[in-house]
């Protein structure tokens, strides 16, 4: 099983992100619970390539490798990885914290000014210890 | 309402000693988010947020209620009904384990 689908880079498509991620985990027979960890790991994720990217899109593919469901949020953008100021900046940085607590496992696979494009990718698998 | 449906989805109405939240809080209201509650907590004793028709509250809706202690001043933050999902990130962000902040589920 797999899907993909591009949404626009705009902070309104993260509620269409939402529903996208968490049909396919619902139709890949995760729980609820689950369902919901991986949607929120991955919409920070998609959070932060339109946030943080001059994306114009950002392409969603999730699959069912096994027992556990492999999302992949690539962007057009390069990826920013000095540490953050949030004194300057103001709140943030939490996003990656979220992911990491709530994925299985998370990739960043960093696109750079000479090769754009990043891609997270986020596992989550049904045998979760965090369900 | 706004006529933006996408972003109708965040609906925050005042209650008594805060607001109540429904709807998903990202990128797209948490602006709209953080003008409410920071109007509500400037100089209050206590803010009052209902969650309970909140569906979703990611990383952003947390710096929303950093934000909202901040503007507290020492005052308190009761964060009423979250769901299970969002008890975790309210955990995870190490706002349930601040003394100022009261969560009754």
């Amino acid at each position: 099983m797999s899907a993909e689908r591009i949404f626009p880079a705009d902070p309104v498509s993260l509620r269409d992100i939402r529903t996208f991620v968490r049909d396919q985990a619902l139709r890949a027979t995760f729980g609820t619970e689950s369902a919901e960890e991986l949607t929120l790991a991955v919409s920070e994720a998609a959070s932060n390539s339109i946030r943080h990217t001059q994306t114009t899109s950002v392409r969603l593919e999730a699959r069912l490798e096994g027992e556990c469901l492999v999302v992949e949020v690539e962007d057009e953008g390069t990826f920013d990885s000095r540490m953050p100021i949030p004194e300057l900046e103001g709140p943030g940085g939490r996003g990656i914290l979220l992911m990491t607590a709530f994925a299985d496992e998370v990739a960043i696979l960093e696109g750079t000014p000479q090769d754009p494009g990043t891609t997270v990718r986020l596992v989550k698998c049904k045998a979760s210890g965090a369900e | 309402m706004s006529d933006e449906p996408a972003e109708s989805i965040l609906e925050i109405e005042p209650v008594e000693g805060g607001l109540r939240v429904r709807g998903q809080v990202d990128l797209s209201n948490v602006e709209a988010f953080l003008e409410a509650v920071t109007d509500k907590a400037a100089g209050a004793a206590e803010l009052v947020l209902d969650l309970g028709g909140c569906t979703y509250m990611g990383s952003e809706g947390i710096g929303v209620l950093i934000e909202a202690l901040k503007s507290l001043e020492g005052g308190r933050l009761v964060l009423r009904s979250p769901s299970g999902i969002i008890m975790k990130v309210l955990d995870l962000a190490g706002l349930s384990k601040l003394p100022n902040v009261e969560i009754s589920r």
